[in-house]
């Protein structure tokens, strides 16, 4: 297996693992100020989870950018054995270094805006759909993120 | 021995369980006459809290012999409040408010675009001298769901859907199903543009019918420079609401620097696509067109202040607005990226439920349909949450911010008979 090979299913795994990361982190906090909310207001409970859902889509990103540049990275294999440059290699586990990262903090930074929204919503300010608006900001860079490692595998 | 023979338990168990279900009954009965009672009640008693509410609204003057109430009525009922003001025995001034009050605004709109109403009351109402935005921006935030959503099929349960669901729900649900429906409309529009049917990518298979629309499909590549394109035409449509705005609000002499912008963006817009088709080849209109854009932009940023302070302030408009601007474009990329990642997604739970029926199970074919169904159901649920919250950022920060929208309106919440259905 040459070098080129292993550098891009480490940054495959590294997209898969951090933006995933990234989410579990997010939606956990989502999560736990969800509960900490029911127990001052049980009747909003839609809107918890709502916004306790919206970090969730980081990990999707991350997957989605694996299952792009596999499909792509599977017609490099010529007689069961995979030929990669080294340029393509370092491209994608440039993508994968990108996208892994940018979903691990904007999942856990849009975590902690989601909960503080929920708490906020359990205390009984009408602050929903602001909340919603403030938590998209952190997505944005996930979704650029996701944006480029498609361009990069489009450009192997 | 017992001390009651078995017989009889039996016979007094059977009572005990018929005394049970008459008691229900009752209950139930009561349940069916009550509820409306209670709920009969419950309205007088906000009837009674609104009314005394108001009373307690009113300032006394001349030693509290008289009792002063001031409020406001939209323009198509005041005929009917005058008419109840002379028939009982009420002195009244009617004024026309100012601007520095502050008015309570109620919006008015298409049938249309008042589907849309609650979506901008999420963020903010319009003050009472602002244009409301709600038409301007309703077409544009469905196409940008139908964008992100972006899957045919999934547009087409939307449409069908809520459809079915409209005939048997409630009145003050309705035009939320409607919304719904319209939004599935636009899903089935961009589904077709990128060609996407549940998942399936329809410029890549082989299916007989698709085989000579093929190349009418957009491939990725090409729905990004949509977003893009979707992006500009909203961004400058808000600069052109904006100059609207501050004629209306402060005059002409003040809508002159976004003018000026107009000019620069629109005019180069259409000059790039202009050289780019060979029809101009010389630069110096383009050169005019950004000449005369700066100098409204320099000469009228503020025509408060001298004209020097002015070419200052024009200055740092001018670098926050460019680089803001191309900030705001890229922005719209996520329109891209969203539908390309919801595609994805459907794509994947067909290939995973076509591995599933290609395995050697007996149970294979009701996995498959379990599968595609979980699998579709989720992607669906969490792709439109995006849907819906991307777009609704687009509007609040990238649309309003052009469109130099404030914000901050009370509602008008009218002194009304309460009309709880019961």
């Amino acid at each position: 297996m040459s070098t080129a090979v292993i550098l891009a299913y480490t940054g495959i795994a590294l997209m898969i693992a951090l933006a995933g990361i990234g989410s579990a982190i997010g939606v956990s906090s989502g999560g736990n100020a969800s509960i900490g909310a029911l127990k001052k207001n049980d009747e909003a409970f839609g809107k918890y989870m709502l916004l306790s859902a919206l970090p969730g889509t980081q990990g999707l990103y991350g997957f989605a950018g694996f299952f792009i540049i596999n499909a792509k990275l599977s017609t490099f294999i010529v007689d069961g054995v995979m030929v990669l440059t080294m340029y393509q290699g370092v491209a994608v586990f440039a993508a994968g270094l990108a996208l892994g990262f940018v979903g691990l903090m904007s999942g856990i930074k849009q975590g902690s805006v989601c909960a503080n929204g929920i708490a906020g919503i359990g205390s009984g300010y009408d602050i929903f759909g602001k909340t919603m608006v403030l938590a998209v900001f952190p997505e944005l860079y996930a979704i650029i993120a996701f944006a480029a490692a498609f361009l990069i595998s489009a450009g192997l | 021995m017992p001390e009651r023979p078995f017989p009889a338990i039996a016979q007094n168990i059977l009572k005990i369980e018929e005394e049970i279900k008459n008691i229900n009954e009752d209950i139930d009965n009561y349940a069916k006459t009550s509820i409306p009672a209670l709920k009969s009640v419950k309205n007088t008693i906000a009837e009674n809290s609104d009314f005394n509410k108001a009373v307690l609204n009113t300032s006394g003057k001349f030693e509290d012999t008289v009792m002063l109430l001031e409020a406001y009525v939209p323009e198509n009922k005041e005929k009917k409040l005058t008419e109840f003001l002379n028939e009982n025995p009420t002195l009244y001034v009617k004024e026309n408010p100012t601007l520095k009050d502050n008015i309570p605004v109620l919006l008015k709109n298409n049938k249309f675009s008042r589907l849309f109403e609650p979506i901008g009351k999420l963020f903010s109402l319009p003050t009472y001298s602002e244009l409301d935005l709600t038409a301007c921006f309703a077409p544009f935030f469905m196409l940008f769901f139908g964008f992100c959503l972006g899957d045919a099929g999934y547009g087409l349960l939307f449409l069908t859907g809520a459809g079915l669901f409209k005939l048997k729900a409630e009145d003050n649900i309705k035009p939320l199903l409607s919304l719904v429906q319209f939004l599935g409309l636009a899903t089935i529009i961009f589904g077709a543009i990128s060609g996407t049917f549940f998942g399936i990518n329809l410029i890549q298979t082989d299916i007989k019918l698709f085989a000579d629309i093929k190349t009418l499909f957009l491939n990725p590549d090409n729905m990004f420079n949509l977003a893009l394109v979707l992006g500009a035409v909203q961004i400058i449509f808000g600069m052109l609401i904006k100059m609207i705005n501050r004629i209306k609000q402060f005059g002409f002499k003040y809508s002159l620097a976004t003018v000026g912008w107009l000019i620069i963006f629109a005019g180069t817009a259409i000059f790039t696509v202009l050289s780019m088709k060979e029809i101009l080849n010389t630069n110096i209109i383009l050169y005019a067109i950004l000449s005369l854009g700066s100098f409204f932009i320099l000469i009228f940023s503020d025509p408060k202040i001298n004209v020097f302070a002015r070419i200052g302030k024009g200055l740092w408009d001018m670098y926050s607005t460019v680089t803001g601007i191309f900030g705001d474009l890229l922005s719209y990329i996520r329109l891209f990226a969203l539908g390309l990642s919801s595609a994805v997604l459907g794509f994947v739970i067909n290939d995973i439920a076509i591995q599933i029926l290609g395995s050697a199970s007996v149970t294979r074919h009701i996995f498959f349909v379990v599968f595609l169904l979980f699998g579709h159901t989720l992607n669906i649920l969490i792709a439109s949450l995006g849907s819906f919250v991307h777009p609704m950022r687009l509007t609040f920060v990238e649309f309003y911010k052009n469109a130099g929208f404030v914000g901050g309106g009370k509602e008008y919440k009218p002194f009304e008979k309460q009309n709880i259905k019961s």
